[in-house]
């Protein structure tokens, strides 16, 4: 009797762990970004996406939330909230956009972008006051010291930068009379702080409010201008077009951020196939290093603590979205020193350093806000999938195996189960310099939610791990590639908590043709597999049209060229081998994915009908080459889930 | 008076040299450029059979905009890489998001202009040295040539023309809509690059 008991509690709780339908996993992020205001009572958040976009305030001391904007409720357009800084205790400077009418058919007439600055109502109850900038510029400095009072820059051939007083402006869309001054007439001389020749991209500001450097453009080149003085500068680097010894290899690093030290910078490279690596450069000894690089999108800005200028984090545009990354700029490029599983960053001080605002991740804890506090305590605000803190538990372990020389590292990621889990290999996309890190992956946790073990492996060409790990991915796209993965799975099949007989591959762009070609290659080990937007006809995708110049050679150098090694290259392409697959497929594509075309997903099904395949078939309408949609996530994860189950029982 | 005769005298020479080069210009053949307007049919229209030893060129259409067209011209000479004089021009205006033939001599053709003008802006892509946009017509066949996409939308300075091989993608779709024009005049790859993804679904057995 006792024993059943047992089995019974067991049943129960297993129940609860290994079965979380996607419905209940995948949701829209409650928190996108926090910031704590200098006196360190309240935090401004911008919660929620797309139509659900809000601002709120949050009190340190209660946690209660008050709702300052509402996207819906501000605008009629398609609108939404991209920044929100604090410019003094309570006044708020936010950066948003809105689509509006504009020309019929011309994209970029239509969107247009304000500087809103919030006061927060001090009487419960009370509506914010909403201002606006209507000058066309940037906010260059916050100014937190100084209440009211912001630095903004408008550049023309004659770039400007003046101190501007919120009190002097008007309410967002008040119509002005014809004896007011458009922003109370504050661009004028004498608030003027610094000027610069040329149209500038960027400045950097001092904290004393003086200029340090700015980006700015010069008879065609792109300069970047220090200010020793106010009046004293001196060209830090020049950039005018490529010379005939510099090529799309040729690092062309260009600031965003100030760093630590003289005449040090957090850059990106804009000579790069894609900005997804920030390095921290010095100019003065001409060195530089990558610091972290981003394998969710290209990076569009950098998150900066008020004041110190800190870098915490950046904003990735993943499939039309802006997506907050927070990192530890001294850490190795997605490889955490300590090996830690855990990404615990402080993103905010107050000014009496009692309160910090925290963002913590970790394997199997989706990114959150906490407000900490000298004493001790911690206060949860929110983040970006609040509903599964405390719900996930799983085991993360990190190895490695040699293949030809090189150390291969994974991540395996276990259920706390009390018997052998089936296990899902999972190569991530790119190939090239795209990684996995140990913090959360939302498609890893629903699987081991749902009972499996997840191996993601670092194969050769990965980022994130050296220099030479990517350099050893040159033209071992259907080879070392795919050795270095099934050489992990062989080694993690080993392990007791694994089970052996219940493999399956699944992954995305590379990782859907990488599984694809296991289990073609493998049928022994992996018993089915799934492929999401995979390279299927590798000519097919090196001879696509709307390939750069710059991109064309890099995949010729790094992949093949399809116009004299077509038959090595199809020789390593699915569509030339499926005839051979003995295991079944679950083929996926998105009918707009722009990286990978719909027609390789084609290719691979028109053969494996030819060929009497057991495959599935699912077309994602108006699928890109990500998903960010919650709803074709579930969708997604339902689909795997449910082939995963029948073919791994 | 010198003066004036002599102006006389340039005026009638210019006015003659005008009717030369007028006469040049219109000419049906033989010199420098000719321009000839391509007839696209889709499933709806009658296709016409194929004369001598011309081919059918496949296009998929997915085009948007004002007045949208291409121009393309036939490869020749020795190295096969001069143009023939002729220049077909193809009016992309009202067309349907489909399938179309054009009736063509057998060769090499690049397209050498994409136009998609936003009322008088001139958005023109220059594709003339890119060996993406050059297709094969074959004597007696169906070239499928690739699926050309012109949004409406743009921005006042791009427009994203794409050309693609969708040739899988549209494979059921030109059996369906074109079956009897390709029970005689069999479908193949009209892509200048090397393509043998019809071929390898063609052959019997199982190694492509």
């Amino acid at each position: 009797m006792k024993r059943l008991a047992l089995i019974v509690v067991f049943w129960c709780w297993a129940t609860l762990v290994w079965s979380l339908p996607a419905s209940e996993f995948f949701a829209e992020p409650d928190m996108l970004t926090a910031r704590l205001s200098p006196d360190g009572k309240l935090v401004a958040a911008i919660t929620g996406v797309e139509e659900n976009q809000s601002l709120v305030v949050i009190d340190t001391d209660t946690g209660q939330r008050t709702s300052l904007l509402k996207v819906t409720e501000f605008s009629e357009n398609e609108a939404s909230l991209l920044t929100a800084i604090w410019l003094d205790d309570v006044t708020i400077a936010a950066t948003f956009t809105e689509v509006r009418a504009g020309v019929e058919d011309l994209l970029d007439t239509r969107g247009s972008r304000y500087l809103l600055i919030i006061r927060v109502p001090q009487i419960a109850g009370a509506e914010p006051e909403i201002l606006s900038v209507r000058t066309s510029g940037v906010l260059v400095n916050p100014l937190p010291d100084a209440p009211g009072d912001f630095l903004y820059a408008k550049s023309s051939a004659l770039s400007r930068v003046y101190r501007i007083n919120v009190d002097s402006l008007a309410a967002h869309n008040a119509t002005l009379s014809r004896l007011d001054k458009i922003d109370g007439g504050q661009f004028v001389r004498s608030n003027q702080v610094a000027e610069i020749e040329g149209y500038a991209l960027r400045w950097f500001m001092n904290t004393d409010t003086t200029p340090r450097a700015v980006l700015n453009l010069d008879d065609g080149d792109l300069v970047m201008t220090a200010f020793d003085s106010p009046d004293k500068t001196r060209e830090l680097a020049r950039w005018g077009a490529l010379s005939e010894e510099e090529d799309e290899n040729t690092l062309r690093l260009i600031p965003v951020a100030v760093a630590d030290g003289v005449d040090r910078y957090y850059c990106l490279d804009i000579n790069a196939r894609s900005t997804t690596s920030v390095y921290l450069m010095d100019y003065a000894a001409d060195e530089h290093e990558v610091i972290f690089t981003s394998s969710d999108g290209e990076i569009a800005d950098f998150i900066t603590t008020e004041g110190e200028g800190e870098l915490v984090g950046v904003s990735v545009v993943q499939s039309g979205r802006l997506r907050h990354i927070y990192f530890e700029a001294d850490r190795t490029a997605g490889k955490s020193a300590d090996n830690s599983s855990t990404l615990e960053l402080t993103i905010g001080y107050s000014r009496d350093g009692q309160k910090r605002l925290q963002y913590i991740e970790s394997h199997d804890q989706p990114g959150r806000f906490l407000l900490a506090t000298s004493a001790g305590a911690n206060r949860s605000l929110g983040g970006h999938m609040t509903h599964l803190v405390g719900r996930l538990n799983s085991e993360l372990v990190t190895g490695n195996v040699k293949v030809e020389g090189l150390d291969i590292e994974y991540l395996l990621s276990l259920p706390r189960a009390g018997s052998p889990s089936p296990l899902v290999v999972m190569p991530h996309g790119g190939p090239a310099e795209v990684y996995d890190t140990p913090y959360f992956d939302p498609t890893t946790q629903y699987l081991t939610a749902n009972g499996y073990a997840v191996l993601r492996v670092s194969f050769r060409g990965s980022g994130g791990h050296s220099g030479a790990l990517v350099e050893a991915g040159k033209r071992e796209y259907g080879a070392l590639m795919l050795t270095d993965i099934h050489a992990a799975t062989r080694e993690v099949m080993a392990r007791p908590d694994i089970d052996a007989t219940r493999v399956a591959v699944f992954g995305a762009s590379y990782g859907g043709y990488a599984a694809t070609m296991l289990a073609i290659q493998h049928p022994d080990t992996y018993r089915c597999a799934v492929t999401l937007a995979g390279v299927m006809d590798i000519n097919l995708w090196l001879n696509r049209a709307d390939f750069t110049e710059p991109q064309r050679r890099w995949a010729r150098e790094y992949i093949g060229d399809p116009a004299v090694e077509y038959d090595k290259l199809k020789a390593i392409s699915p569509i030339s081998l499926v005839h051979g697959l003995t295991v079944p497929i679950l083929v996926m594509h998105g009918d707009m994915d722009e990286v990978v075309d719909i027609e390789h997903a084609y290719r691979l099904r028109h053969l494996l009908t030819k060929f009497e395949k057991d495959h599935q078939w699912h077309v994602f309408e108006d699928g890109q080459h990500s998903f960010t949609s919650v709803q074709d996530a579930i969708e997604l994860h339902d689909r795997v889930l449910e082939f995963l189950s029948a073919y791994l029982h | 008076m010198l003066i004036r005769t002599t102006t006389k005298v340039n005026r009638a020479v210019l006015c003659s040299f005008a009717m030369i080069v007028l006469a040049f210009l219109c000419a049906p053949s033989t010199h420098a450029q000719r321009s000839a307007a391509l007839v696209l049919m889709s499933s709806q229209d009658v296709v016409s059979p194929l004369e001598g030893v011309q081919g059918y060129a496949l296009i998929q259409l997915d085009v948007g905009g004002v007045a949208p067209s291409l121009e393309l011209r036939r490869m020749g000479g020795k190295s096969g890489r001069r143009y023939a004089s002729k220049k077909y021009t193809v009016d992309l205006s009202e067309r349907e998001k489909g399938l179309y033939l054009a009736q063509l001599p057998p060769g090499t053709y690049q397209i050498t202009r994409v136009s998609a003008p936003y009322y008088d802006l001139p958005f023109r892509l220059n594709t003339a040295s890119d060996a993406r946009w050059r297709f094969k017509v074959h004597s007696g066949k169906t070239s499928y040539i690739g699926m050309l996409q012109i949004p409406e939308e743009r921005s006042r300075t791009d427009v994203d023309i794409v050309f693609r091989n969708r040739i899988a993608a549209t494979l059921d779709q030109i059996e369906d809509q074109f079956g009897a024009v390709i029970a005689t005049a069999p479908l193949v790859t009209g892509r200048a690059e090397r393509d043998d993804f019809l071929l390898d679904l063609r052959r019997s057995g199982d190694a492509p």
